[in-house]
């Protein structure tokens, strides 16, 4: 009943009156609390730190490794392996699902993270320069970033696999130099808008210096659009390893990730479809809980969306 | 206006021009040289065959011929095919894209503005959430997986049934394009729908929408004349990458599907180290897209007012 939210009679008393009583939060823990509200992207949350838990821990939970074959199974496969301690069971090779899945699963948010941090490192300092300094430098950088944007990343993406050979670390160089070109272009546009507010200008008269301005000021304040942005592309770059896996320049065996474990499953889709549809469930269900939590995000963090 | 579409011209002839530089350049950055493969031959023929495909001569020069052969339309012969011409293969097999990719796009936008509308106008009701759920699966599924899980089921009613619902692969009568052209086009649903609710909603609570039913326009006027033009602008603007995600996407489709188009060509040439292939292709996709892209955008600038008139303040 005493919370101190509720309404008490202060009496006549003017500095009691204007007291604040409330505590003040700060734009992160709003957000936050407006994001625990969100039911959908909690869930999610959970799921999406379950399934890393799994990745990281997966592959030690039975004693088969991912590379291990077996051609006592390979040769006479029946669906007895299942109970063999094989959870998933065993692919063309006798190797073993469980094992390959959660090792797969790592590669591809291995991939997924290294990827949208540098994405989101190129681009927020490509397009926070190009706000900030502004004038001609702006427009050139601005008009590359442009062309940029109209080749189709998909392309240059398979091209610079072919030159430098398939391996996880291509991947991730590929899709970092492919996907800053839009983030840039947001960053650039929220710093343009945040440069004119007042607590810049206050900054700049008591003499701090542009770098500053960027690192302590422009930067912080649209780091909710980044990383917004960041939790929505992650879906995206795991759909793209997954095709590129598929299209078989991914990730070389005997590693493997999702998108090449659905692969090699689709070959036996008809003879043996769990190879197929345990891989790819759990791609579609990695990026389903990414949308849904960078859509609660989105929500929780853009004051755009506020009512 | 016309300083708009000029502006727009000369971007993309700029982008053409670095895509097929950033492709020469990577040509040359691949290892070995194109008759490596062979069996050892003699220098004195291997130098012949340099002379012959004009690489003994300076880079500089190279790069001109090249792009005077682009210009042209000349984009070499296959290394692994004898005797075909990359435009040839391009000729032969993009056609077959082209009617999927069609027939794609045109159920996803169709399908999309559809979805989008209904639930915009069901607000939080049953019509809302089902459209909002198919439109965040149709973002999450990767095309290959819807494919092969079409595939899959069409396979298993067939078995049980005795009675096969759709052809499930190779290209021919118009069934046979129905499973590949939704898989394909399932995320350009999903991404329409989305866009389509949201700016619908906003449309719907304008003024004019207001005024509209205050004379009396029936729920379906309103929808068709005053609400769609207004709310379909965002769409237009997303053709483009949609073109691109459909084009890209059927890389993989047309290789499930064994439909003989330049997607499914193009993979397997990448397999193969058909360099010239690859390249001619990627050349020719890229082509294509920033044609498109340049469409979209001219015919944006014709739709939208509000961009006109800004050209126009600009030229003034």
């Amino acid at each position: 009943m005493n919370s101190k939210y509720d309404f008490q009679v202060v009496g006549n008393d003017i500095v009691e009156s204007e007291k604040i009583y409330s505590d003040n939060i700060t734009y992160w823990q709003d957000a936050f609390r407006r994001l625990k509200k969100n039911k959908a992207a909690v869930i999610c949350f959970w799921i999406i730190v379950a399934l890393v838990f799994f990745s990281i821990l997966g592959p030690y939970m039975n004693h088969y490794s991912y590379r291990e074959m077996n051609s006592a199974i390979s040769d006479q496969w029946n669906w007895s392996v299942f109970t063999q301690g094989h959870w998933f069971g065993t692919d063309e090779f006798g190797r073993d699902l469980w094992t390959r899945v959660w090792e797969g699963g790592r590669v591809s948010f291995l991939i997924a993270i290294t990827v949208v941090v540098s994405e989101g490192i190129i681009g927020s300092i490509y397009g926070g320069l190009a706000g900030l300094i502004g004038g001609k430098t702006d427009l050139i950088m601005m008009r590359i970033v442009e062309i940029l944007f109209v080749i189709p990343p998909m392309i240059y993406i398979i091209l610079l696999m072919i030159v430098m050979g398939p391996g996880i670390n291509t991947i991730i160089i590929a899709m970092a130099v492919s996907r800053w070109v839009p983030m840039a272009m947001i960053v650039r546009g929220e710093v343009l808008r945040i440069k004119e507010y007042e607590f810049v200008m206050a900054s700049r008269a008591l003499g701090a210096s542009r770098f500053r301005i960027l690192m302590k000021h422009l930067l912080p304040n649209t780091l909710g659009i980044i990383i917004v942005r960041l939790t929505l592309d992650i879906p995206g770059v795991i759909f793209t390893e997954a095709f590129l896996s598929f299209i078989g320049i991914g990730v070389p065996a005997p590693q493997c990730s999702l998108g090449s474990l659905a692969n090699t499953g689709y070959i036996q889709l008809y003879s043996a479809a769990y190879l197929f549809f345990i891989p790819s469930l759990l791609i579609s269900f990695v990026t389903l809980t990414f949308n849904i939590i960078g859509d609660g995000m989105r929500d929780a963090l853009d004051p755009k969306l506020r009512h | 206006m016309t300083k708009y579409i000029l502006k727009r011209i000369m971007y993309s002839i700029i982008t053409l021009w670095l895509i097929a530089t950033i492709t020469f350049a990577l040509i040359h950055c691949l290892p070995g040289d194109p008759f490596a493969s062979a069996k050892a031959i003699p220098p004195a023929i291997k130098a012949e065959m340099m002379a012959k495909y004009g690489l003994d001569k300076p880079i500089y020069q190279q790069y001109g011929i090249y792009l005077n052969n682009l210009v042209h339309g000349n984009l070499g012969m296959s290394m692994r095919q004898r005797g075909r011409t990359v435009i040839g293969i391009i000729e032969t097999h993009f056609p077959y894209s082209l009617d999927i990719g069609l027939k794609a796009i045109i159920f996803g936008t169709v399908f999309g503005i559809l979805m989008g509308i209904i639930s915009a106008l069901n607000r939080g009701r049953k019509w809302d959430t089902f459209s909002l759920m198919i439109a965040i699966i149709g973002v999450s599924v990767p095309s290959f997986i819807l494919a092969g899980l079409f595939q899959y089921l069409v396979i298993f009613i067939g078995n049980l049934t005795g009675y096969n619902i759709l052809p499930v692969a190779g290209y021919g009568s118009f069934e046979s394009t129905i499973l590949p052209s939704i898989a394909l086009g399932l995320f350009p649903v999903a991404m329409v729908t989305r866009m389509m609710r949201a700016s619908m909603i906003e449309v719907l609570s304008q003024d004019y929408v207001k005024t509209a039913k205050a004379k009396g326009v029936s729920p379906t006027g309103i929808v068709m004349k005053h609400a769609l033009r207004n709310s379909i602008m965002p769409i237009i603007t997303y053709m483009g990458p949609m073109i691109a995600a459909i084009m890209t996407g059927s890389f993989v489709i047309e290789k499930i599907f064994a439909i003989p188009g330049l997607g499914k060509y193009f993979v397997e040439s990448i397999f193969n180290n058909d360099y010239t292939v690859v390249l001619g292709v990627t050349v020719f996709y890229a082509t294509f897209l920033t044609l498109m892209v340049l469409i979209v955008d001219i015919s944006y600038g014709f739709i939208d007012p509000r961009i006109r008139l800004h050209a126009k303040k600009e030229e003034s």
